[in-house]
């Protein structure tokens, strides 16, 4: 497939990010440029610190690049109102987190309809039945209507992922969502980002699993906030 | 179907339940204090405008020497601007109850159905008496036991006892209750009086003036004059004159003290509250902050969140407001029941009083809505990363000035130290926290200010009255006669004889003040104790000299020490010369002059009709037997006694009402205590659940229960501490701002209020015992919660 066939939904150019801190300014992201097409599985890995979720932070408009230019399905997040931020978060990116973070007080179900009251999209009963069969497609139909602290590790984050593409979002954002996983687990979870993938989503994680990052179709490796190798995942380094 | 962002906020509601208990009796204080006191006030302010209704009350009583005819007020009625004119006849007798004898004022009514002035209204039982039958007072009961139903025996002035049946009570709503002036009031009919050896004549006469509210009292001080002349002209020489002031209850004065108290108590525990709404509020929200982060990362607008919060504090607010209105209403009855019998009016019933109901719904609403803006819309303002970051640990420490000088405290165990830290991180927390406990603190050591002034003018008030006992005679008697027959009974130490009358002051301006009593004292007085406040004590052989009451100055503000003062007394006009103010040992203002001067204006030179008596008590003695053996002695010469009274007597007239006020306070304070431990209490749960994840680290490196415990513990008794002082600091200038309106209210000049020492340091132990428990529970809980479970804590 070539590259042209597939529109960028991601497009960094010269991206820099300073963080003030005591010790003076600190840069966590170094003049990275990048660009992820649509329906790219794709894989972040590097140590700690190296710059990961601050990376993420800016594509998901939940930190701001302190220079360079960060395009997000076809919108300028340096445009971007902070006021207006919310709104494009909740129809446009999907985020995933490592400690699941559904609110405890809130069934699953409810957890997933969230995301589409917010959006203010449908009916109630078109949002039920959305989350519903977003449940389903996740394998947590049986659980909908459990507080996430009854359920395993494993249906939380099943549970995060069903709640993410509650606005069908083309673009899914999990950072190191199968940290807190066992092996067995994560391989779930794997597989139902490739299905997404494949089915036209786009998909970032980080991870720090290297065993998943080599069966992505892409793995980008960062140090000190720079992108040091964007491969082809699997096929780069096997 | 309410949208799932609304059902988080209901189920955060039930689900944080210790919380939303927190908040809502935070808010329920503020609330319930606030409709208490409005609702107490209003229902009073009602039974006080019914009972002045009801009572009719006469603009003035004009009283004679002797009885006259009742034809008499038939003319009396037709003087121009009198509306209604009674005739009425009271004598004075002493009644029997259990061992003693009391006086007792027994008042006999002309007609008890068609009653048009200074109405009497049936309470329980007979109405009207048979013959040989008495209605008391309702709030005799106050003073003496005198069971309905029974009989009693009384004494005439002559000595004669006779039995009388108490038929029942019966209500003057326009009276000062029985205590106020420590005498008990009786009334029968005409035909029961004739039995008892009086005729059925009159001796006074009760007159309201018509549009009385709105002539003003010189005008009806002329009618009264006017009615005194026509009394005078059949006979009937006047002895006085009573002109209450014009258009109130006798409570009014005693209930705005009340309700200056009750005001500023009402409004001082709002503040409390909205400081203890805030606080909560704020840890509430800190405690959510991931979640707040969640819902803006999957799309929530900051506005929304914050509409959310603000939605889960209204939802606390109508929750409190559920709790606090009927509890205001309860309160309220009992309060406003409470103080109506103390004064005398009808209890105001069970009733949720508009107005309380209408401030209640609005500081109810408002005050949590205004003290939860600022934590709301700071807490949603957190940026997504930064909620996601947030780990329960503070990242701002050892920035400002405070925290390194804090820092720079060395030498201090520990988990002090830690302690110490700990409190003084969170500045804004602890800011919120010293607030509402330094405001209840202040008020607590307010109330103990006002209380400890008001006990010291109360001490100060009674060191006036130099003697046991006072005797008022039947008719005035030569000095000499009395006051030998006097001396003969054992421990007496000093008898003096006293004139007493009134006078009108005749001002420059040619206007007439109001009847103003007149003691006529012997040279070097013994038996009072006058407290020269400006100029000096009449001196012996002195002219026309005079000295007033400071109160005085409220009526006649223009008087100045030195100036003359033309007084009409007995019809005669002279000037005197104002050489002294002592303080007021009443209420009522005073004149005093010699004896002699009084006695040639009153044409009772050398004769005495009040008899004062100091004594040297033997054990076990009592004023009361004092004034039995003074009246027999006088009896035994042949001096007719109408009554004595005792300065116990005199004590309780005075002291019941400081001791109302004083109850009043102390039960208000009491009450503080409690709201103070509840929000102490609830800000230390909330300070350490908001740190659990700290104390997990602790525990983490090896800190055990006691470690904790010490930690949380000493946190707690430096707020405590830091509470009291601050509020120590307040209630000075607070105190005198209370005791200066409780003080104008009831004795229209500023009560002094000084700190009360004793006050401060039971205070400091009630905050210290209640920093002990706020934060023993909290830090016992947080001993026992597992690591891994703290630190997985959100
Ligand atoms: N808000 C912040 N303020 C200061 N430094 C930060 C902040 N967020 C991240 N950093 C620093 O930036 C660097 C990159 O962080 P991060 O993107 O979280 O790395 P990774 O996710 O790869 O572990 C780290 O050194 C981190 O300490
Ligand atoms: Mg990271």
């Amino acid at each position: 497939m070539s590259e042209e066939a597939r529109p960028a939904i991601i497009e960094l150019t010269d991206v820099v990010k300073e963080y003030r801190t005591d010790a003076g300014p600190f840069r966590a992201l170094d003049g990275v440029s990048l660009r992820i097409d649509a329906g790219e599985l794709v894989a972040i890995v590097g140590r700690s610190g190296s710059g990961k979720s601050t990376l993420l932070n800016i594509v998901t408009a939940i930190d701001r690049a302190t220079s360079g230019s960060v395009v997000v399905a076809g919108t300028e997040l340096g445009g971007l109102a902070e006021r207006q931020t919310p709104r494009w978060r909740g129809t446009t990116v999907g985020v995933i987190f490592q400690f699941f973070q559904l609110l405890p007080t809130l069934t699953i179900l409810e957890n997933v309809i969230l995301p589409m009251d917010f959006a203010g999209r449908g009916s109630a009963r078109e949002r039920r039945e959305r989350a519903l069969g977003l449940l389903e497609s996740v394998g947590l139909a049986d659980q909908a209507g459990k507080l996430p602290l009854s359920t395993s590790g494993g249906q939380q984050q099943r549970a995060a992922i069903a709640r993410a593409l509650a606005n069908d979002p083309p673009l899914l954002v999990a950072d190191e969502p199968t940290g807190n996983l066992d092996s067995a687990t994560a391989e779930a979870v794997f597989s139902l980002f490739r299905e997404l993938a494949a089915s036209g989503k786009t998909v970032v994680m980080v991870t720090h699993d290297s065993e998943l990052a080599n069966r992505t179709e892409r793995a980008i490796r960062m140090v000190d906030g720079r992108v040091v190798d964007d491969g082809r995942g699997g096929s780069a380094t096997a | 179907m309410i949208g799932v962002r609304w059902r988080k906020v209901l189920r955060d509601l039930t689900h944080l339940r210790s919380r939303t208990i927190l908040v809502v009796a935070s808010i329920a204080i503020g609330v319930v204090a606030v409709g208490t006191t409005t609702g107490a006030r209003s229902a009073l302010d009602r039974s006080l405008a019914d009972a002045y209704r009801l009572a009719q009350s006469s603009s003035f009583a004009v009283y004679t020497a002797e009885p006259f005819d009742p034809e008499l007020v038939e003319p009396i009625r037709r003087i121009r601007g009198v509306e209604v004119a009674e005739g009425r006849r009271t004598v004075s007798v002493r009644i029997r109850t259990g061992e003693t004898w009391r006086d007792l004022q027994l008042t006999a009514i002309p007609d008890w159905e068609d009653q048009h002035v200074d109405a009497l209204l049936p309470h329980v039982g007979a109405w009207p008496p048979d013959r040989g039958e008495l209605l008391l007072e309702r709030s005799t009961g106050t003073l003496a036991d005198l069971p309905v139903g029974s009989g009693a025996r009384i004494e005439l002035p002559d000595g004669r006892e006779e039995e009388i049946r108490i038929a029942g009570l019966a209500w003057e709503p326009g009276a000062s209750p029985a205590y106020y002036f420590g005498r008990l009031s009786g009334y029968v009919t005409f035909e029961t009086l004739a039995d008892l050896g009086f005729d059925e004549r009159f001796q006074e006469v009760r007159v309201r003036a018509a549009d009385a509210a709105a002539i003003g009292p010189v005008t009806i001080r002329a009618l009264a004059d006017a009615v005194r002349l026509r009394l005078e002209r059949a006979g009937h020489p006047v002895t006085f004159i009573l002109q209450p002031p014009a258009g109130s209850h006798p409570a009014q004065e005693l209930l705005d003290a009340v309700f200056v108290i009750l005001g500023g108590l009402g409004a001082l525990s709002l503040v409390v509250s909205g400081f203890l709404v805030a606080n909560t509020i704020g840890v509430v929200l800190t405690q959510q902050t991931r979640q707040i982060g969640v819902m803006k990362a999957v799309g929530a607008a900051r506005g929304a969140v914050a509409l959310l919060y603000l939605g889960l504090v209204a939802a606390y607010a109508l929750l409190a407001l559920a709790i606090a209105i009927p509890a205001a209403m309860l309160l309220g009855f009992l309060l406003s029941g409470f103080v109506a019998s103390l004064v005398n009016l009808d209890a105001p019933g069970l009733t949720l009083e508009p107005a309380a109901l209408l401030l209640m719904l609005g500081v109810g609403l408002l005050v949590p809505l205004a003290a939860g803006i600022v934590p709301v819309v700071r807490g949603t303002g957190v940026t997504v990363q930064a909620a996601l970051r947030y780990t329960g640990v503070a990242e701002t420490y050892g920035h400002g000035l405070l925290d390194r000088l804090v820092a720079a405290l060395r030498g201090l165990p520990r988990p002090a130290l830690l302690a110490l830290r700990n409190t003084f991180r969170r500045k804004g927390r602890l800011l919120l926290t010293l607030a509402a406990l330094a405001f209840g603190s202040a008020v607590a050591m307010t109330l103990f200010s006002v209380r400890d002034g008001l006990r010291r003018e109360m001490t100060e008030t009674f060191s006036y009255f130099a003697f046991n006992v006072r005797v008022d005679l039947a008719r005035p008697v030569r000095s000499e006669a009395a006051i030998a027959a006097v001396e003969r009974v054992p421990g007496v130490t000093a008898v003096e004889g006293w004139q007493y009358g009134s006078a009108l002051r005749l001002r420059p301006d040619g206007s007439e003040s109001g009847t103003l009593p007149i003691f006529g004292l012997p040279a070097e007085v013994r038996t009072v104790r006058p407290r020269v406040e400006q100029g000096r004590w009449l001196l012996p052989d002195e002219g026309r000299a005079l000295v007033a009451t400071t109160n005085l100055l409220r009526d006649e503000p223009d008087l100045r020490i030195g100036d003359q003062v033309r007084l009409k007394i007995r019809g005669r006009t002279a000037d005197w010369t104002l050489v002294g103010l002592i303080r007021s040992p009443t209420m009522e203002p005073t004149l005093y002059m010699s004896d002699r001067s009084l006695g040639e204006m009153t044409g009772a030179l050398g004769r005495t009709s009040m008899v004062a008596i100091q004594a040297q008590l033997p054990p076990g003695g009592t004023d009361a037997d004092l004034a039995v053996a003074a009246r027999a002695a006088l009896e035994e010469a042949g001096i007719d006694v109408t009554g004595t009274s005792t300065l116990g007597d005199i004590a309780k007239t005075v002291g019941t009402l400081f001791d109302t006020l004083i109850l009043i306070i102390t039960a208000m304070a009491f009450l503080l205590g409690i709201v103070g431990a509840l929000g102490l209490a609830g800000t230390m749960t909330m300070n350490v659940v908001e740190r659990s994840r700290e104390i997990g680290i602790l525990r983490a490196v090896g800190a055990g229960d006691r470690a904790i415990i010490q930690v949380v513990l000493a946190e707690g008794l430096a707020i405590g501490f830091l509470a009291w002082a601050v509020g120590a600091l307040l209630a000075i200038p607070l105190a005198m701002l209370l005791a200066g309106a409780i003080g104008e209210a009831l004795l229209q000049r500023p009560l002094p209020a000084s700190p009360s020492v004793l006050g401060f340091a039971l205070w400091l132990g009630v905050v210290l015992f209640l920093a002990t428990v706020g934060s023993l529970l909290p830090a016992w809980r947080a001993s026992r919660l597992p690591v891994r479970e703290i630190l997985a804590y959100e």
